[in-house]
């Protein structure tokens, strides 16, 4: 038999037939049509460009993003390795309900959810009425916006830590706590440390998710410049009112930024795998 | 069930635990769950029969058809897709598979309106590529390929990234050893690589069918929501709320939730009930 | 922003809409198995579906002996015009704004080649009004009771639903009409009343909803759009016609490169022609159009006859073009409205 190593080297016709289709099918899904964005943002010269991303409300937007995906991605790192320590570690009725219902904002399609989000804390509803009269209205609001993305994001953090709290190996907390360790030193000086790669991914997902959504926020934000409209939204109003440029400047600027998190975080994860 | 650590010793109680398990049960019920019900309440609110009369409409069923035959079309070639970059990237050394690992992701990174828009660009007809594929007759943008590509990308990654990890883990030796027996190369992959691979893949896929279900913001822009024909379920949904058919629209959407709900639970527990008959044959 | 001024070129595709019909090709062989397929703005979808597109289907029968297909897509007219210009192959838009019209001839793709005419123009009209809640609990009479702190206004996004625009020109019009063309006037009013939107839903249909849904106190929005709230929920929702408004002129066109493409120019050409005959015509007011012979003095043929109101045309502010760039174009004041005001909603 051959003395090569099986599949590694070989550069026989199945390998590259598998490698050429695999590419082209990445470049007409994903890489022309990236091209195609960078181009039309581009087009008109770079002056175009830095011109559309210093309108103040393209900044606006931009900027309410951010903050936003910044909040999801720290609001569920911090909510979602909680419940899935709750789901792990402790039993009450209805758990295995629970857990089975933590996946559905990933069911509901997006459009839906700002729907639910409506009917249930909109100006018509009780909920509604009750949170405005107390000085919180939700729907059109800021606060609205950031309860919308906040469903979506939900399972992220949870789906990404939970198996791996259920892997993490107990002798190790076991052996804190016998050396005296008190819940919150072990907590922090063992599990976390494990646990982190897994709550960066998740947070990182979060963040893309909301940087990048619209659905769901399309009937909850109101869409006011300077206020409440989101840089999709923004993004949105561009494409629709003949101003591609615009749009394809601003969804560059999003797309970046979210790329580069994702890339963050990659590289965070591989170290941390190395280092083990 | 099957790596359960001794009860006891993970039991954290006390005021602390009862606290934070409260907290965190709330934060569910008013996020999630409420929601939901909400959702599910109004889609019945005119009994049964009302519900059932929605999805008698040549539209409704025309609109989850072309949903289902998009999603299927886009879960088929991203599982084919995912399954020959898992293998590019853990069987052949090229330069820039790094690159190409990362960039697999960027559809992560996008907006779905922006997913649509740069499908427009491209591939619409007065796009860059879209211009020379509509002289040969054949339409993109506003068509059902267009439809199917948004699909495709908006969920490039999530077979991929599902099957990566095992094939990575359970390395080559067991096809190489198959090979150096004289197995086939189809024979290892159906006998030695995908028994292994088998759950990422299915959960990949149905990761895949559950957003593309869902998908609005890229079908929003790319496919021009003729009714009956480029109309998919979620398009649907968006013009019954724009034409005050509110029960109407949650009915359309309870459906589209429910089969994406029951998919993903029906392949978690599949998986946790074939992991623990395995365990148990393992040690028998 | 638009070099030639629209309403001319308006005019003159109304005499080729009229001209253009009558040298319709029939040829029996293919008017078998005809599709046509319309891109209507939403506002335009209860009348398209229930008296429009049936009506179109008897009259071709009655000289072709068949039934022609349809296919529909109802959007927002700037989603729809951005639809048909990045290539969507409608055979006849229905649209809400000149704008959106003047954008797609822009792109030629509503001329046949070696033509310098295209088949568009007017197909009705309407009048912007503000709608109430049953009993108008808000007393609600004029432009400026929409500026008060206690009202809530809910507005389609002007940036996206061409519709829309005719709102803004509206208000716009009505301020500058009545202190004498006075574009601070006329900006403050704006400014006062975008400061009390609760929410820029994404077409004019949404921002119904929206209102429907129980948000805002009024809604600024065609008056066949009311027309269309009130059948479909069965609310007695009221339409307020302020002392002065706007006459909004609906667009219509052929899109020549998908008729060309479809080989139907028969059935799209005649069903051009359709839309302004009686039949129509009068299937358009009974949807809170109003029809084509509406002059700006006679209101009393609209749908809710208010005897003191008078109507303005677009052409009277300047015509389309120039009061689009105005507001709306790159210096224009509609983005500097929210910059003034630094975003502070205080719409509740």
């Amino acid at each position: 038999m051959s003395q090569k190593p099986a599949f590694k080297s070989s550069a026989d016709a199945v390998t590259l037939l598998t490698r050429g289709a695999s590419l082209s099918y990445l470049g007409v899904v994903l890489l022309l049509p990236l091209a195609a964005l960078g181009f039309e943002a581009l087009r008109p010269g770079p002056r175009v460009f830095f011109e559309a991303l210093s309108d103040p409300l393209a900044r606006y937007a931009l900027g309410l993003s951010f903050t936003l995906a910044l909040a999801m991605a720290v609001v569920n790192a911090v909510i979602g390795t909680a419940t899935a320590w709750v789901l792990v570690h402790r039993d009450f009725p209805g758990k295995a309900l629970m857990n089975s219902l933590i996946d559905l904002p990933f069911a509901v399609p997006t459009v839906v959810a700002g729907l639910m989000l409506v009917a249930l804390y909109g100006p018509s509803s009780t909920m509604g009425l009750l949170l405005e009269r107390n000085g919180v209205p939700l729907i059109y609001h800021r606060p609205g916006v950031a309860v919308a993305l906040l469903f979506v994001t939900y399972p992220f953090v949870i789906r990404s830590v939970q198996p791996v709290w259920l892997e993490l190996d107990p002798a190790e907390e076991e052996a804190a706590a016998t050396l005296g360790a008190n819940h919150w030193t072990t907590f922090f000086a063992v599990t976390l440390p494990a646990l982190r790669p897994a709550v960066l991914s998740g947070a990182a997902l979060a963040f893309s998710r909301a940087l990048g959504e619209f659905g769901g926020i399309s009937l909850v934000a109101g869409n006011r410049p300077l206020d409440t409209q989101t840089a999709s939204l923004y993004v949105y109003g561009a494409i629709e009112g003949d101003r591609t440029q615009v749009a394809a400047a601003v969804s560059i600027v999003l797309l970046a930024a979210s790329f580069a998190v994702l890339l963050i975080l990659n590289s965070l994860q591989n170290n941390a795998v190395k280092l083990d | 069930m099957t790596r359960r650590s001794p009860p006891g010793a993970r039991k954290v109680n006390g005021l602390l635990g009862n606290v934070l398990t409260t907290a965190v049960v709330t934060w569910f019920l008013v996020l999630v769950l409420m929601p939901a019900l909400s959702l599910v309440r109004g889609a019945f609110a005119n009994g049964l029969a009302a519900f059932a009369a929605i999805f008698a409409a040549v539209e409704t069923r025309r609109a989850l058809g072309l949903t289902l035959a998009v999603t299927l079309a886009a879960a088929a070639a991203n599982a084919i897709f995912g399954l020959g970059m898992a293998f590019v990237l853990t069987r052949q050394r090229f330069r820039g598979a790094t690159l190409i690992e990362g960039l697999i992701d960027l559809p992560f990174a996008v907006s779905p309106i922006v997913a649509g828009l740069m499908l427009v660009l491209l591939y619409g007809p007065q796009g860059l590529v879209g211009r020379s594929l509509e002289s040969i007759g054949l339409q993109v943008a506003f068509a059902w390929p267009g439809m199917v590509l948004a699909s495709c990308f908006v969920t490039l990654p999530l077979v991929l990234r599902e099957i990566l990890p095992v094939l990575r883990e359970c390395g080559v030796d067991q096809e190489e050893a198959a090979r150096t027996l004289g197995a086939s190369r189809g024979r290892i992959f159906w006998q030695v690589t995908l028994p292994a691979i088998r759950w990422g893949l299915a959960y990949g896929i149905i990761l895949t069918i559950a957003r593309s279900l869902g998908e609005f913001g890229a079908l929003l822009v790319v496919a021009g929501n003729v009714l009956g024909r480029t109309q998919t379920a979620t398009l649907l949904v968006h013009d019954q709320v724009e034409n005050f058919d509110l029960q109407g629209a949650q009915a359309v959407s309870v459906a589209l939730a429910a089969t994406s709900f029951l998919l993903l639970f029906g392949v978690e527990s599949l998986r946790k009930r074939i992991a623990a008959r395995e365990d148990t044959e393992d040690t028998a | 922003m638009m070099p030639s001024p629209a309403e001319s070129w308006m005019r003159a595709t109304v005499a080729v809409v009229l001209s253009g019909c009558a040298q319709a090709s029939s040829k029996p062989e293919d008017v078998r198995e005809m599709t046509l397929r319309i891109a209507a703005a939403s506002g335009f979808r209860d009348v398209c579906r229930l008296r429009l597109l049936p009506g179109f289907a008897d009259h071709w029968k009655a000289r072709h002996g068949v039934r022609p297909k349809f296919e529909e897509s109802y959007a927002s007219s700037g989603s729809l015009t951005r639809s048909i210009d990045s290539g969507f192959d409608a055979d006849v838009a229905l649209l809400m704004s000149v704008g959106d019209l003047d954008r797609l001839a822009k792109s030629n793709i509503l001329r046949q080649a070696g033509s310098r005419s295209s088949i568009s123009g007017i197909i009705a009209r309407g009048r912007v009004v503000i709608g109430v809640r049953p009993g108008n609990p808000k007393q609600i009479r004029s432009w400026d009771d929409l500026a008060r702190d206690d009202v809530g206004v809910i507005l389609a996004d002007p940036r996206v639903s061409g519709g829309s625009r005719w709102n803004i020109f509206a208000i716009w019009g009505a301020a500058q009409l009545r202190d004498d063309g006075s574009t601070a006037s006329a900006r403050d009013l704006l400014a006062g009343i975008t400061r009390r939107v609760v929410t820029f839903e994404s077409s004019s249909r949404l921002s119904l909803a929206a209102f429907a849904r129980g948000a805002g106190d009024t809604v600024v929005t065609a008056e066949s759009e009311l027309h269309s709230l009130r059948t479909r929920t069965g609310v007695a929702y009221e339409t307020v016609v302020p002392a002065r408004t706007l006459r909004m002129d609906l667009p219509g066109c052929l899109i020549e490169v998908s008729v060309e493409k479809h080989g139907n120019r028969a059935v799209a050409e005649e069903f051009f022609a359709y839309l302004n005959e009686p039949e129509a015509q009068a299937a358009f007011q009974e949807f809170g159009f109003a029809a084509m012979e509406v002059e700006a003095e006679a209101p009393t043929r609209f749908d809710t006859p208010t005897a003191k109101s008078s109507l303005f045309t677009i052409e009277e502010l300047g015509g389309w073009p120039r009061l689009n760039d105005e507001i709306f174009g790159e210096t224009g004041v509609w983005d500097g409205l929210f910059i003034a005001s630094n975003g502070r909603g205080t719409a509740r």
